[in-house]
């Protein structure tokens, strides 16, 4: 075991946080960011990666700090700000917090709405807070072993993100697995990084290959503006929310319901391409079958808020660990942040903690940083804030429409992308409808030249004794581990995979 | 549980609706040839031949897209056959959301083609009026208004916070 690089992180934290403390304008960012995500996350329509995705084309003109801390500002806010519009008009704000409208908007309609947000904020901060302690005690551990890892060993894991990301992302995993493979196929377009050969370069924008910045933002960005324009919902608060009050004593009361969704936020984080909209319900579920008193969930009962509060924001956590230490984003959000740090010339994958010491540590004091920001604003601004709901959707989504075509064009300065980011955004939109899951695309668009490139320089590197590469120790493992999940999900989804489609099916997969 | 349909329509347009499956691949399975007829074209180079060859990874994510796609359009056919691709085809094309869509779909994609072609603060001008006027959000001083401040919102204020040449 490498002691050096597996204390390094925890070492660096002090440094690490004294240069974010004394930076004002990565503060400034922050603020910025959790403002942003705030409304972002209160704009039904508007979700947390949605509302990164049109920041993306713009942040890299910022320091990379400046650019993170925006970028961690909007997605933790964004996530809580959510659970505001699930309390108090049965409308989850994003999918995260679908699982909060169960027992937040119940408590509102029983005049207790100040009270839900309050247990809200708290359990959105605290999970926050206990995810990225957790990760950061397990992220080093993670990045020692993935140290060893090899081209042929970065290609499994590759090949298993994707697998898995397709399976779970979906409720029918053959609809996820095409999605995926979609996605890896688009990656292929551009200049291959082995013999420099054109793939399908018959334009120069296609030599340079399809950026992920403009399909980031038609998938995430154009496919949720037509998804939610296509319908009109009009909103209807139950109360004004005025200042939250904190009913205390709550997280002390029910802490094994925290401890237990941290755990779960940080475990579903970690699986690759799910996120923080499988993980409270989960946590919900969870807490509803441990609890002493099951009949109380779905009445307006606490627990039944803080257990997906603190899942949902544990997740950002969680999903970090596959990020860095192996360039595999955990969910959509942090795929946003992956390609935030592509843009900034920071590689994720095993390599990070190696070429950019204390990277990890950084982000995570920003997402600690971003906790109390948006803690704070909720405070202040949340009653102030929830009037931006007066604004018609009908005038948001567009200018964020005309947002996203500013940064598909910041990416290289040219219409193509814009072109790309409108035709990827339709054809997102038809696949929604039909019950791809995204998630799965953007994985393979993202991951999929680290595992072309890894496994052709795998069989280049063996091409002597192609045997060899098989009988690695951690190949071998790693190959094991990959056919057994394999089979496991055609034999758990039997059913689901060679199911005939129905549309109550694709309409579960929305 | 689902609510069950009531109307004759609705019955048919819940029957229909997973025949819409069978059309997604055909498309998908166009583009995974276009991939492969491509990935075959590559050169090769290297004493390994063509898995280490640039169209080796398109040829083969072609194949397994193929696989996975006849695989859908299998179970469909099994499931539905031929006959109800046209009557998901009828139910598509009379639905409310569709056409809301469509409509969308157009006044964005005009949007687009004239990023770059007229002046941004014209193109964002001209998209806002339509868009806002089309989702009916507000009435006619509202609209010119909203058009005005969003207008000035993304095509200046945005860019000059961040440095951005617009298109």
């Amino acid at each position: 075991m490498n002691w050096d690089i597996l204390t390094q992180e925890w070492s660096l934290l002090p440094q690490m946080a004294w240069s974010v403390l004394t930076s004002p304008l990565t503060l400034i960012s922050l603020v910025v960011g959790g403002f942003l995500g705030l409304i972002g996350g209160i704009l039904p329509g508007v979700s947390a990666v949605m509302a990164m995705t049109l920041m993306l084309g713009l942040v890299f003109r910022l320091p990379v700090d400046a650019g993170m801390g925006l970028l961690i500002g909007i997605y933790s806010a964004a996530i809580y700000g959510g659970s505001l519009t699930a309390i108090l008009l049965n409308i989850p704000g994003t999918p995260a917090a679908a699982a909060t409208v169960l027992d937040g908007h119940p408590m509102a309609r029983k005049g207790q709405a100040r009270e839900a947000i309050g247990a809200a904020t708290w359990a959105s901060f605290v999970g926050e807070v206990g995810g990225e302690i957790g990760t950061f005690l397990l992220l080093p551990f993670v990045a020692v072993v993935a140290l060893k890892l090899g081209d042929w060993e970065v290609f499994l894991v590759s090949l298993m993100g994707i697998t898995l990301a397709g399976a779970l992302g979906a409720k029918t995993p053959l609809k996820g697995w095409i999605s995926a493979f979609v996605g890896f196929l688009i990656a292929m377009i551009g200049t291959d990084p082995i013999w420099g050969v054109f793939r399908y370069g018959y334009t120069p924008e296609l030599m340079r290959g399809i950026e992920f910045i403009p399909v980031l933002i038609g998938l995430f960005g154009l496919t949720e503006v037509f998804w939610v324009l296509r319908e009109k919902v009009p909103y209807q608060l139950v109360e004004d929310p005025g200042r939250m009050i904190w009913p205390k004593g709550v997280l002390r009361k029910h802490f094994d319901v925290v401890l237990r969704s941290i755990v779960i936020g940080i475990g579903i984080g970690i699986v690759p391409g799910v996120g923080e909209s499988v993980s409270p319900w989960v946590a919900y579920d969870t807490a509803k079958r441990t609890s002493k008193e099951p009949e109380k969930f779905g009445t307006g009962y606490i627990p039944g808020i803080i257990a997906p509060e603190v899942a949902n924001n544990a997740t950002s956590g969680g999903a970090l660990i596959p990020m860095f230490v192996l360039g595999i984003p955990g969910s959509g959000t942090t795929a946003v942040l992956m390609a935030a740090l592509f843009m900034y010339g920071v590689r994720p994958g095993p390599l990070l903690i190696v070429e950019h010491p204390g990277f990890i540590a950084k982000t995570i004091f920003l997402f600690w940083m971003s906790a109390v920001v948006f803690r704070l604003l909720s405070w202040y601004l949340s009653s102030f804030v929830i009037r931006v709901l007066s604004i018609k959707r009908e005038v948001i989504l567009p200018i964020a429409v005309a947002l996203g075509v500013v940064g598909a064009w910041g990416t290289g300065f040219t219409t193509f992308d814009v072109g790309v980011m409108f035709i990827v955004g339709v054809v997102g939109y038809l696949m929604r409808l039909r019950g791809y899951p995204m998630a799965p695309m953007v994985l393979g668009v993202l991951v999929g030249p680290i595992a072309d490139y890894s496994l052709r320089r795998a069989i280049l590197t063996y091409q002597d004794n192609l045997f060899a590469m098989f009988t690695r120790p951690i190949a071998v493992v790693l190959t094991v581990f990959w056919i057994a999940m394999l089979f496991s999900q055609f034999r758990l989804a039997e059913k689901s995979f060679f199911q005939i489609p129905t549309r109550e099916t694709a309409k579960e997969s929305e | 549980m689902a609510q069950q349909p009531t109307s004759q329509k609705e019955r048919n347009d819940d029957y229909y609706w997973p025949v819409g499956d069978f059309v997604g691949p055909i498309l998908f399975i166009a583009m995974a040839i276009f991939f492969i007829v491509g990935g075959l074209r590559m050169p090769t180079r290297g004493a390994s031949g063509f898995v280490t060859a640039a169209g080796f990874t398109p040829v083969l994510l072609g194949s397994i897209v193929i696989v996975l796609n006849l695989l859908l359009m299998y179970l469909i056919l099994k499931g539905y056959g031929y006959r109800s691709v046209i009557g998901w085809a009828r139910s598509w094309m009379q639905d409310e959301l569709t056409r809301r869509w469509f409509v969308l779909t157009l006044i964005i994609g005009g949007y687009v083609l004239m990023v770059g072609r007229v002046p941004f603060v014209l193109a964002n001008a001209i998209f806002f009026a339509v868009v806002f006027s089309y989702m009916r959000a507000g009435n006619r001083g509202q609209i010119v208004l909203y058009t005005v401040v969003s207008s000035v919102i993304v095509a200046i204020i945005v860019p000059w916070l961040f440095a951005l040449p617009v298109p």
